[in-house]
């Protein structure tokens, strides 16, 4: 008798475990097929970028080189040129070499304006030549177009970067 | 006798062609049913839904070079893939596709196709002893000693099907299934059956002559390029003849409407096919002594049992 229990047992056991593979065999998969899907991911550590200022769709970097000094591996550098308007210092070049870049986040606990922040989702960075990866993060705004940094086009003829000595 | 040659050259240029590419797709859907099983997708990329991906794979395996291991045993170390192969495709013979529609509808009917079968396991013996390696051997050797125990339940669970269609020949079991199909009046030779024919073709839970995790590959650890696609496809089409003739012995064969006999044949082979692989990704390997003990313990006693009392019910009939 215990013989036919145990038989009829080990068989029911079966039956259920099929029954979990056949729901398993109905949902959906997870797989995620790579090259051709994506998924958003938040709180990645892309790249170093600007913030968009979301009233002047400007960015807030006010050359102050507060990252510049921080950075541990030297990976940033900036111009500065002045404004022929006003007379304020204003970011001319903002390049950013990711090659040397250990995403640390100094750059960016560091800055006064919380200009900088790492760039989301951004996770397939690959690139042929070593130029693509010296990042210039001024191109967005230039390309944009619109209302683009503070610099009046005037710059370029008062050169004179003089106001440096003083 | 001209015309004669000619049919069995044809008719064996067309099992070979229709097993080869059995085999192709059922190794695609084996990936793409253990894939679902998984949570994956499979092969998807290759042509259809990833059809064309087990034809890259075979183009690949015609390209690879031929080992030959050292020490080996060159004569039978070569005979043996054909020999493991060469018999399944004389079980096509008695396959009936509809009525009339069969090679040769033998009195002795799916005995030979079982019969042939068996040599199979000859040749997977003489590949575990030719090739020189302590995993081929050990894993032919458990190959064999696994084989000679599932046949006799195997047998046993087909004799309640004879016993109710009162003959061997696959066209008249078919037509003795014309009311009522027998996995309704035999639900556990069917099983039985299932059971052994897993075994039989080596398959999960009872691969342990190929254990992947123990003994690399088993009896066939040693071959490579056509001659290990040679077991690949002798493995496939193995469970395709079992399941071919489960579905003629207990659904009722070539039986359907609408449809063209072929049809439903091969409708019903993939259905069962389909449940071996639902059984293979779901159960774990069964350990050697829990194999043995399974197939004398449990099937052996269940099918003398089911014999038993299908006789006895066929006489108190006839009363």
């Amino acid at each position: 008798m215990t013989y036919l229990k145990e038989v009829l047992r080990g068989f029911w056991s079966l039956l259920v475990g099929m029954g979990i593979t056949f729901r398993y065999f109905f949902k959906k998969p997870v797989t995620v097929i790579y090259p051709k899907e994506r998924i958003p991911i938040k709180r990645f550590k892309g790249p170093i970028n600007f913030v968009v200022d979301e009233k002047s769709g400007d960015h807030k970097c006010i050359a102050c080189n507060a990252c510049i000094k921080v950075c541990p591996s030297r990976c940033m550098s900036l111009e500065i040129g002045k404004s022929a308007a006003d007379g304020k210092r204003v970011l001319t070049d903002f390049k950013v070499n990711y090659m040397l870049c250990s995403l640390c986040s100094l750059c960016i606990d560091v800055c006064p304006t919380d200009a900088l922040k790492h760039a989301d989702g951004d996770y397939d960075m690959v690139s042929m030549t070593q130029k693509e990866l010296i990042m210039d993060l001024l191109e967005p705004f230039e390309k944009r177009g619109t209302p683009l940094t503070k610099i009046p086009l005037a710059t370029e003829t008062p050169k004179p970067e003089a106001p440096k000595p003083q | 006798m001209i015309p004669e040659l000619f049919t069995i050259i044809l008719y064996g240029t067309l099992v070979i062609l229709f097993v080869s590419v059995n085999a192709l797709f059922l190794v695609w859907m084996e990936r793409r049913v253990s894939a679902r099983i998984q949570l994956r997708r499979g092969p998807i990329h290759v042509g259809w839904q990833g059809l064309l991906q087990t034809v890259a794979d075979a183009v690949k395996l015609i390209s690879k070079e031929l080992v030959l291991p050292s020490e080996s045993d060159r004569f039978l170390y070569i005979l043996a893939p054909m020999l493991v192969f060469a018999p399944l495709l004389a079980a096509f013979l008695i396959l009936p596709l509809g009525p009339g529609m069969v090679m040769r509808d033998l009195n002795v009917g799916f005995l030979f196709a079982f019969a042939l079968t068996n040599i199979t396991f000859i040749g997977i013996f003489i590949a575990g002893w030719s090739s020189n390696s302590k995993y081929a051997l050990l894993g032919a050797m458990r190959a064999v000693a696994q084989n000679i125990s599932y046949e006799i339940p195997l047998l046993l669970s087909t004799m309640g099907v004879v016993l109710l269609a009162q003959s061997l020949k696959m066209s008249e079991l078919v037509a003795a299934q014309n009311s009522v199909w027998f996995i309704f009046l035999q639900p556990v030779a069917f099983l039985i059956f299932l059971c052994s024919s897993l075994a039989e073709a080596n398959r999960a839970p009872f691969d342990i002559p190929e254990a992947e995790s123990e003994l690399v590959a088993g009896f066939h650890t040693e071959y490579s390029g056509m001659r290990f696609a040679l077991f690949f496809l002798g493995e496939y089409t193995a469970i395709f003849i079992s399941s071919a003739i489960a579905a003629t012995l207990f659904l009722g064969g070539w039986e359907g409407p609408f449809l063209p006999g072929a049809v439903w044949l091969l409708i019903k082979t993939y259905a069962i096919v389909l449940v071996v692989m639902w059984i293979r990704w779901t159960f774990p390997r069964l350990r050697s002594d829990q194999l043995m003990s399974f197939a004398w313990k449990v099937l052996i006693p269940f099918a003398i049992v089911n014999v038993f009392i299908t006789a006895v019910v066929l006489e108190l009939q006839k009363i």
